[in-house]
């Protein structure tokens, strides 16, 4: 029987390797102590797909950076704040080609003198960095708020329960922490060699995220709703893109939003939107950022490259077989078009 | 419901469970199936559900009144109670009156009242079923004295007529309508409106017309005795692992089963059943679905009529129709492997329906390999009937063409599969003239791999005739497979694709073959099963195509 096991475990390695290699981008996050997911700190592991293989750096402040930043903004220094999620933390690229050292490197070039604090940590939602933005964000004195707003962010916000509108529509409170699959990770990180199998073991990652991916169905059917049958469902022949986005989870985006504008202002940092454009093929995008009747993007300040994507149409721009990330060819463009924005923002 | 989807794995685990807890109590469990049947068909479209109960109805009278000459009175009533049951139960009422609403897991049923009986159809379906069964009751003292061959002969003519008009109104209405419509506008240059009525197909009407019917004829022949138990011979017709793609059953093999105590399987069987299953659902999800990327890609420029040019590379349309020719096998036998998986962990035995048929080396192998349910069918109620080979050759000839064009319109109304059947009849009247028999011994091993190398290539022709939605699409392939045998970049492509989602199929059918046993694993050590079972696993786990695709003989 145990040799059954074993031997189950090595195929199901070579398996993986011989037929269906499993993209290895491993996450390392504990909680932080305002009660959401922060990036472990002072890390090295590496991110690896049949296309490239990348390391990521984790510094002591739980940032993705190659040095360590004081809370105190040294003089003549434009800080520039970043919040975000995978995208933002520059998945699948390497640091140098993620789109916030090329917009660094632009701003640089055009004689700004720029630190960039990147708080991104992959899967927040804009609750999330709502709560970094207060809780760590301003404590670093920003010139420049940057938001990395993504499609997911609509559902992340919801489950995460962390905000809800009032009956008057306003932004309240309500959970005081959230942090998913905590008592999972937890256990996860307490096996030996945790880290080692994460970043080596296409078996442990491809069981991992089918867990992951398990676990998010199962809460998600636990706590949603549904109508049975779904008459949007029969009557609608096949996706619409852009998907149909709930009423509510839009309100609660745009409130998010206005919230962190509001919090960066007040502290006299503008804030910048970066709405990373939903890839249907390698020709077309579109836009999820919420389109209230506020007319959200004349409101906040969003910088979409979708115009620039498609002057490269056809040309790979999001890594097709792994996470779907930004491709260094898009981080050059989304760095740049960032870099053209900032120099008219600051 | 689909077998490749989580809806059916959850209701196969409620019936297996609830089924077995049934044990040694027939009558619940059949009426259970039929119960669970009925679901499993109505998942479609509730309403058709009313057509299954209508040819049940039919065929239950017409087997009693040719075998016994008479029903009873009990007979009677509840043949008569079943129909009136079911037309109110599945066409008065507007089932999307009904809908559920959960929240976490709480389940609410709404019933919007206002709608729920308004529905004219349903009222007239339930007066013509009204008015049917009281002119079968004013008509039956009449029948009854009839001579006992004139009444045979009346009753299996009304059976098979009234089953034929069914499934010929659904499944060949649309054909004709359109083909008059079409000439109608040719003629007089006026669309008209009243023949297009748009008639739905009902999933599976196919194989069960065709299943009842075997079941109506074998006891007119006498072959089986008639069932006196309304529920059991529903069961039979609606059996849910077998009822929308077959195999098409017959009465003497299937019917049997429902009526003696059913065991709890064997070790054995639950092992061969659960093998059967995963097996079916590799080779749907894993190499058919995967194939239909290829298929679809090389035939939609041609299907669309976007593109009336012959490639310059026609190897790569060539790798199509091998792509074709392993999608449709895997579609279709792995929807039957299912089927006998299922039944068999419902301890019945479904009839094999596909025996390694890409290893035939002549075309009446493959005919006893392929469809085997339909082959057989086809053979005993239409080729022998018509004469058989008992007469001159052109006789025989004719009658096999004849069997083949028919076999061929069974899949549907269309010129493609009349020609595909046509193409078939020739097949195997030219093998038959030119008396190449390939049985085992009559040639050397190689001469025998060369003409089954030669018999999948006539078989992949076939396909084409078969999946082309238009007869452009037939010459442009013809044409650039015969004219340009060029491979490009594309060709070695999809050769790896297929030679990737399908060499293992490969390997275990060369070993079957081999061995002469559709279950070779049975004697083989735990640590090669093992192997086989988690290349299987990982396979539907990793490789399965994403978005669970319909069944390809679902449209038939």
């Amino acid at each position: 029987m145990l040799v059954a096991v074993a031997w189950t475990l090595v195929a199901a390695e070579l398996f993986l390797r011989a037929f269906a290699p499993v993209p290895m981008l491993p996450r390392f996050v504990e909680p932080t102590y305002y009660g959401v997911r922060g990036n472990s700190p002072d890390m090295q592991f590496l991110h690896r797909t049949r296309d490239y293989e990348i390391q990521i750096r984790i510094n002591k402040q739980g940032m993705r950076a190659d040095r360590e930043f004081t809370y105190e903004k040294p003089p003549g220094v434009t800080r520039i704040v970043v919040l975000g999620d995978s995208f933002g933390l520059g998945y699948e690229v390497d640091l140098q080609n993620t789109f916030l050292s090329r917009m660094e490197q632009r701003l640089t070039a055009a004689g700004r003198k720029v630190e960039v604090i990147n708080l991104s940590v992959s899967g927040h939602g804009t609750a999330e960095e709502l709560l970094v933005l207060q809780n760590e964000g301003l404590r670093y004195f920003p010139d420049l708020v940057l938001l990395v707003w993504h499609e997911t962010d609509y559902q992340n916000n919801a489950e995460s329960r962390l905000f809800r509108l009032d009956e008057r529509g306003r932004l309240v409170r309500e959970a005081q922490s959230y942090l998913p699959a905590e008592a999972i990770r937890a256990f996860l990180a307490r096996i030996p060699g945790y880290q080692w199998l994460s970043t080596h073991s296409q078996a442990f990652t491809f069981l991992r995220e089918k867990g992951a991916s398990w676990y998010k169905i199962v809460t998600r059917f636990l706590s949603g709703s549904q109508r049975y049958p779904a008459l949007d469902e029969i009557n609608v022949a096949q996706v619409e893109y852009p998907p149909v986005v709930p009423e509510g989870e839009k309100r609660l985006a745009l409130a998010l939003l206005q919230r962190i504008k509001e919090e960066s202002t007040t502290n006299g940092a503008a804030l910048l939107i970066l709405d990373v454009p939903v890839r249907i093929s390698r020709s077309e995008f579109y836009s999820s950022f919420p389109r209230g009747d506020e007319g959200a993007p004349l409101y906040f300040n969003v910088v979409n490259p979708i115009p620039v994507f498609e002057q490269h149409e056809g040309e790979l721009l999001y890594w097709e077989q792994s996470h779907g990330h930004f491709t260094p060819l898009a981080c050059r463009l989304v760095g740049e078009e960032l870099a053209t924005a900032i120099l008219t923002v600051l | 419901m689909l077998f490749n989807s989580p809806e059916f794995a959850i209701f196969f685990l409620i019936i297996f469970f609830a089924y077995w807890s049934l044990r040694k109590r027939l009558t619940p469990q059949n009426h259970l199936l039929l119960v669970a049947s009925y679901v499993f068909y109505g998942w479609w479209d509730v309403r058709f559900l009313f057509l299954i109960v209508l040819t049940t109805v039919i065929d239950y009278c017409a087997a009693l009144l040719i075998d016994r000459g008479a029903l009873t009175v009990r007979q009677r009533v509840s043949a008569s109670t079943f129909l009136i049951v079911c037309a109110l139960l599945f066409v008065v009422p507007q089932w999307q009156a009904l809908w559920l609403t959960r929240e976490g897991l709480a389940y609410s049923l709404h019933v919007d009242w206002s709608m729920l009986f308004d529905n004219p159809f349903g009222w007239k379906v339930l007066g013509a079923t009204l008015t049917a069964i009281a002119l079968g009751n004013a008509v039956y003292p009449f029948v009854r004295n009839l001579s006992e061959g004139a009444l045979r002969k009346l009753i299996v003519t009304a059976s098979i007529v009234a089953n034929l008009t069914i499934l010929g109104f659904f499944k060949y209405f649309n054909f004709f309508a359109d083909s008059f419509a079409e000439l109608y506008v040719r003629i007089l240059g006026v669309q008209p409106d009243w023949v297009t009525l748009n008639i739905v197909l009902p999933v599976g009407i196919s194989f069960y017309t065709f299943q009842t019917m075997s079941y109506t004829i074998d006891v007119y022949r006498r072959d089986m005795k008639a069932t006196d138990r309304l529920s059991e011979f529903a069961t039979y017709l609606a059996f849910f692992p077998q009822l929308v793609a077959g195999p098409i059953e017959r009465g003497a093999h299937l019917l049997p089963q429902f009526q003696r105590p059913r065991h709890w399987p064997s070790r054995e069987q639950i092992r061969e059943g659960v093998w059967l299953i995963f097996w079916g659902l590799f080779k749907k999800l894993v190499i058919a679905d995967n194939m239909a990327t290829i298929v679809n890609r090389s035939f939609e420029p041609f299907d669309s009529l976007s593109s009336t040019v012959a490639p310059t590379d026609g190897l790569t349309l060539l790798v199509a129709l091998y792509a074709f020719a392993l999608q449709i096998y895997c579609d279709f036998s792995g929807y039957s492997d299912i089927a006998r998986g299922t039944g068999k962990l419902l301890g019945f035995d479904i009839m094999v329906n596909f025996r390694l048929p890409y290893f035939a080396t002549s075309p009446s192998s493959f005919w006893r390999r392929w469809h085997i349910s339909l082959s057989t069918w086809l053979r005993d109620y239409l080729y022998i009937p018509l004469g058989g080979n008992r007469g001159s050759p052109w006789m025989t000839y004719r009658n096999l063409t004849l069997t083949m064009v028919l076999g061929g319109l069974w899949h549907g109304a269309a010129w493609n599969f009349a020609l595909w059947g046509l193409y078939h009849g020739l097949l195997l009247s030219v093998y038959r003239a030119l008396n190449l028999r390939t049985e085992r011994g009559a040639y050397r091993w190689w001469t025998l791999g060369a003409m089954g190398l030669l018999m999948f290539h006539f078989t992949c022709i076939g396909w084409l005739l078969f999946r082309a939605q238009n007869v452009e699409t037939i010459g442009i392939f013809l044409e650039s497979i015969i004219l340009h045998p060029v491979a490009s970049g594309q060709t070695f492509s999809d050769l790896k694709d297929i030679l990737f989602y399908g060499w293992f199929l490969l390997l275990f059918q060369v070993i079957q073959e081999r061995t002469n046993d559709l279950n070779p694993m049975r004697r083989w050590h735990w640590f090669w099963r093992l192997n086989v079972w988690l290349y299987i696993l990982m396979s539907l786990w990793t490789l399965s195509s994403a978005g669970g695709q319909e069944f390809i003989y679902f449209a038939f």
